[in-house]
């Protein structure tokens, strides 16, 4: 009973995964519809930048009953949408480096979803400590901090083409996601790599078990 | 691998067929057959006791120790 309940969690885990996956990919379709006007004839790109703003601080009255608590907004996340007359505009290397480094950060997630998917489908078809597993946990690890470098990579292009607008100069632009994000995913990345080694040694006594007669 | 399985040997001189002797030591044809050809890693100690059972014979006859190219 309980091993059918399992059995039917990883079917469910598998198509979960193939609808994020179809899901995906047609957002990413409709993206490059987006980039190159292909949806409604006017090609643009979007995404988020971090406004370093020099604000004067809000002075509020400090509750504990005296002195001042200054609050000071320094970063401000905004969403871009730059829109341009045709496609040939669009064809400059600084828009065509945000497009690829965008859609990298999605095929980046794409191609997990799918490792994770085909994980799925062979535990449920009871296919466990078997080396092919071990490669699709290899690339979901090599995937997971490329993710977010790509989008950083993304978000620094766009920070430079926003830098380098009339009204933007006197206001700094940074990237709207942070190194912390690739250290973090690093980081992540790190213990995924500790659970293939662990898996790999699960696999190896798997293969012993079924040559043991 | 030094250890030779002489499985095939013992069953041509009992005139036994694999499909004889899975039934007699209740172990899947595919089983026998990985250690017919020499896959098996290791033996169980009562696979090993219902083979010699079966063949009327004792471990030495099935396996063989020959010294491979780097322990010579």
């Amino acid at each position: 009973m309980e091993s059918t309940l399992k059995i039917t969690l990883l079917r469910v885990l598998h198509y979960v995964f193939m609808g994020l996956m179809v899901a995906g990919i047609a957002l990413f379709v409709l993206n490059q519809g987006n980039y190159f006007g292909i949806t409604d004839g006017q090609p643009s790109i979007q995404g988020w930048v971090t406004a370093v703003g020099d604000h004067q601080p809000v002075t509020l009255p400090n509750p504990e009953g005296s002195g001042a608590l200054n609050i000071y907004n320094f970063n401000q996340q905004q969403f871009l949408t730059m829109e341009f007359a045709s496609r040939s505009d669009l064809f400059k290397p600084r828009y065509l480096g945000y497009i690829l480094f965008q859609n990298l950060a999605w095929l980046f997630g794409i191609l997990v979803l799918y490792q994770m998917l085909r994980i799925f489908r062979n535990l449920d078809r009871g296919v466990t400590f078997q080396p092919e597993n071990i490669r699709r946990v290899r690339y979901i690890a090599f995937m997971i901090p490329a993710i977010p470098l790509a989008a950083f990579l993304a978000s620094r292009t766009l920070a430079g083409i926003v830098r380098a607008l009339p009204g933007y100069q006197s206001l700094g632009v940074k990237p709207a996601s942070s190194v912390e994000e690739i250290v973090f995913s690093g980081l992540i990345a790190l213990l995924i790599f500790a659970l293939v080694e662990i898996f790999q040694r699960g696999a190896h006594l798997q293969q012993e078990q079924d040559l043991t007669v | 691998m030094p250890i030779i399985v002489n499985l095939d040997v013992m069953m041509a001189k009992r005139k036994m067929s694999l499909n004889e002797l899975s039934e007699k030591v209740d172990l899947t044809l595919s089983n026998l057959s990985i250690l017919k050809t020499g896959k098996a890693k290791a033996v169980r100690f009562s696979t090993l006791e219902a083979i010699c059972q079966a063949l009327d014979c004792q471990p030495g006859d099935i396996l063989e120790y020959v010294p491979g190219p780097s322990e010579v």
